[in-house]
């Protein structure tokens, strides 16, 4: 019985969780720059559901491409620019939360190798119903604005 | 003799009042310096800087390959960019979209310098400053300093900086004017630029401004 019953809670451990209809598209990150250890990482999420789902953290633990992964936000205020960090995201059904440029990005901190254009790069998002695959490609820092 | 001085009295009395017309013409009927700059100011997508204007400090801010800044960048135009290397997503945009814009620039046309400066000496370095800009356009320069001197500097381009008091190694984040300022060869504070950017904006008004922006006005 206790064979039986492992099987399919292996099977359940391996599917990947459900962050309810959270889509990913466009996940991009240029190659970190000289003498640092960071890189941002853009992307677009598209709610596909009928709930709204909020993105609570970002984590690169089953990979280990990255040390830390959190989400940030660039902000331009009064003619000064900082970064806050966003504990929470939600996006609506049917809308979009789109990672660009000069605002939201993905903290990517501390890549394991020297990532380069064509890589690939895994990080898992989480959020409020589950958790959410997003491989980065590694693009040419000239191709970030399009 | 007294018909001939006094037909040469009028004459002059003539020339001279045509003198002052011509003189009070010009000076009333050209447009002053600030209707000048008023006038660049409705073209272009950016703050026209009026008289007085702030020339950069002769304080202890040096390139990467060690040259102070205001000599680095004297002599001609110039492009001013204050962040940190350690910033993955505005410093880079800013320089990348710089490097866009700098490339609208012929081999032939003298383009303006840029110069990135660091106001992170905690953790960067002239050289490591030079790094990373050279990483966006292999002419583009790196500068930093003291942190008073980047101060005084700040001070005079009417800016701010604040760097958090953390170990170099910790992952802070340094908050950083966001404009891009014009300088002319002079060093001296012409134009600030405010986000966001495009290089074809910024190319058109760069243009636009050191055209028609006098140099020694």
């Amino acid at each position: 019985m206790r064979r039986a019953l492992g099987a399919p809670l292996l099977l359940l451990a391996t599917l990947p969780a459900l962050a309810g209809e959270l889509r990913v598209s466009d996940a991009r990150t240029p190659p970190p720059l000289p003498g640092t250890s960071m890189m941002a990482g853009y992307l677009t999420l598209t709610n596909k559901g009928d709930r709204p789902v909020t993105v609570t953290g970002a984590t690169s633990a089953t990979s280990a491409d990255f040390a830390r992964v959190s989400v940030h936000r660039s902000i331009e205020e009064d003619g000064q620019s900082r970064m806050e960090p966003v504990p929470e995201l939600t996006v609506d059904p049917g809308e979009q939360a789109a990672f660009e440029p000069g605002g939201l990005h993905l903290m990517l901190f501390e890549p394991a190798d020297k990532p380069e254009p064509g890589d690939a790069m895994n990080v898992t998002l989480q959020t409020d119903t589950g958790t959410l695959d997003v491989v980065l490609q590694v693009i040419d820092r000239s191709e970030l604005l399009r | 003799m007294p018909a001939r001085s006094g037909l040469l009295l009028a004459s002059m009395v003539f020339i001279a009042a045509a003198g002052v017309g011509l003189w009070a013409g010009i000076h009333w009927l050209a447009p002053t310096p600030e209707e000048r700059r008023a006038e660049l100011q409705r073209t272009v997508d950016a703050t026209v800087l009026p008289r007085d204007y702030a020339r950069l400090p002769n304080t202890a801010v040096h390139t990467a390959q060690g040259e102070p800044m205001r000599e680095a960048l004297g002599g001609g135009w110039s492009v001013l960019f204050l962040g940190f290397t350690h910033c993955p997503d505005v410093c880079p945009l800013t320089l990348q979209t710089l490097a866009a814009t700098m490339d609208k620039w012929s081999s032939e046309e003298p383009r303006p310098k840029v110069a990135f400066v660091s106001v992170d000496p905690r953790r960067d370095t002239p050289a490591d400053a030079g790094a990373y800009a050279a990483r966006f356009d292999p002419e583009f320069l790196g500068a930093s300093g003291e942190m008073a001197a980047l101060r005084t500097l700040a001070d005079r381009l009417r800016v701010d900086f604040e760097v958090p008091d953390a170990a170099a190694d910790e992952q802070y984040g340094v908050e950083h004017p966001s404009q891009i300022f014009l300088l002319d060869p002079q060093g001296r504070l012409r134009a600030v630029f405010s986000p966001p950017f495009g290089p074809d904006t910024l190319a058109r008004d760069l243009r636009t401004l050191i055209a028609n922006l006098e140099p020694a006005a």
